[in-house]
C-alpha cells in the first residue's frame, strides 16, 4: 500500500503520495488516484513534499492520472518536488510536461491561468 | 545457488547462511534470492536502505542504486519468465573501496539491458509512452554496466562509484 492523503481545496484535488513510490506500491498510488480524480474535481496538483523515492513505474502512473485529469476536463501539475524525485523527472523530461512547483499554491496559481 | 551457475563472487560459507526468503547482513554485502513477484522489488529496496545507512552511503547514492535496481528486477518480474516456472533471480550487492558493486542474475528470456535499443520517449502528454525509461534511468546512474548469457543466466553486474555520486 502506498501512504496518501488528499485534500480538496476550492475546485483544486491537492494528492499527497508519501514515501516511496516504487514498483510494488505504484499500484496502490494509481488506484487511489484513478478513484480520487474520478469522483473528482479534475483539476490536480500531486505534491510530492513527503516523497523521497520514485521509479519508472510511479512516473507512469502521474502520466495516466494527468492523461485521466484531461480527459475529465481538468488538468495536473506538481509540487514540492525534492532533489532525488526532481532528477527522475528531469531524465524522463516529465519535468517539463507537467510544470513543477515549490509550493501548493504556485501549483493551485498554474492550475488557474 | 551462486555457485551452480559459475560465479565467482561468494565463498561457500556465505552462500550457506542465505536462505530462498532472507537477506543476509555480512560485513560488506547482500545476498538475497528474489522470488518471481514484484512485492520482492519493496524487500529489496528495504534491505538496501538498511545497507546504505550501515555503511554511511549518502541518500542520493542510496537512491540511485535503489532505481536502478527496482527498474532492472521489475523488468525481469514482468517479462522474463512469462510461461515458465523454475524462476531463479539472486541479488548480491558489495562495498569495496568506495565502489559498490551489484550483481542480478536470472535464468528467465536472455535480456541485454547494455545493448537494448530505447524507443522513443514522445514528448506531449498524449504521445509520451514508459516504455524504455526503466532502463534509460539504469543507464543514466550507473557508472559501468556489463552484461553476459552464461548457462543460461542473465548476469548483470554493476559498478556505481560512490565518490562521484556525492
Amino acid at each position: 500500500m502506498l501512504e496518501m492523503t488528499h485534500e480538496i481545496r476550492g475546485d483544486v484535488l491537492i494528492l499527497r503520495p508519501a514515501k516511496r513510490i516504487d514498483s510494488s506500491t505504484a499500484k496502490s498510488f494509481e488506484e487511489q488516484a484513478n478513484a480520487l480524480v474520478d469522483a473528482g474535481p479534475a483539476k490536480v496538483v500531486i505534491d510530492f513534499s513527503a516523497v523521497d523515492y520514485i521509479s519508472s513505474a510511479g512516473l507512469r502512473v502521474v502520466l495516466t492520472t494527468a492523461k485521466r485529469a484531461k480527459s475529465a476536463g481538468g488538468a495536473l501539475t506538481l509540487s514540492g518536488v525534492s532533489s532525488n524525485v526532481k532528477e527522475v523527472f528531469d531524465v524522463s523530461g516529465f519535468a517539463t510536461i507537467f510544470g513543477m512547483h515549490d509550493t501548493d499554491e504556485q501549483a493551485i496559481a498554474a492550475l488557474k491561468s | 545457488m551462486l555457485r551452480d551457475i559459475g560465479s565467482n563472487a561468494a565463498p561457500g560459507a556465505m552462500v550457506a547462511q542465505t536462505s530462498c526468503s532472507g537477506a543476509v547482513f555480512l560485513s560488506d554485502k547482500i545476498e538475497m534470492a528474489l522470488r518471481n513477484d514484484i512485492s520482492e522489488v519493496g524487500r529489496v529496496l528495504d534491505a538496501i536502505e538498511a545497507f546504505g545507512e550501515a555503511h554511511g552511503l549518502s541518500p542520493k547514492a542510496i537512491f540511485r542504486l535503489n532505481l536502478a535496481l527496482d527498474e532492472l528486477i521489475t523488468n525481469i518480474v514482468s517479462y522474463a519468465f512469462e510461461g515458465h516456472s523454475e524462476c531463479h533471480i539472486e541479488l548480491t550487492v558489495e562495498l569495496r573501496d568506495g565502489v559498490i558493486e551489484a550483481l542480478l542474475i536470472d535464468n528467465g528470456k536472455p535480456f541485454n539491458p547494455v545493448d537494448a535499443e530505447l524507443p522513443e520517449l514522445g514528448e506531449g502528454l498524449d504521445e509520451r509512452r514508459i516504455g524504455g525509461l526503466g532502463i534509460k534511468l539504469v543507464r543514466t546512474h550507473m557508472d559501468r554496466l556489463d552484461y553476459s548469457r552464461e548457462g543460461g543466466f542473465n548476469r548483470l553486474q554493476m559498478h556505481m562509484n560512490l565518490n562521484a555520486v556525492g
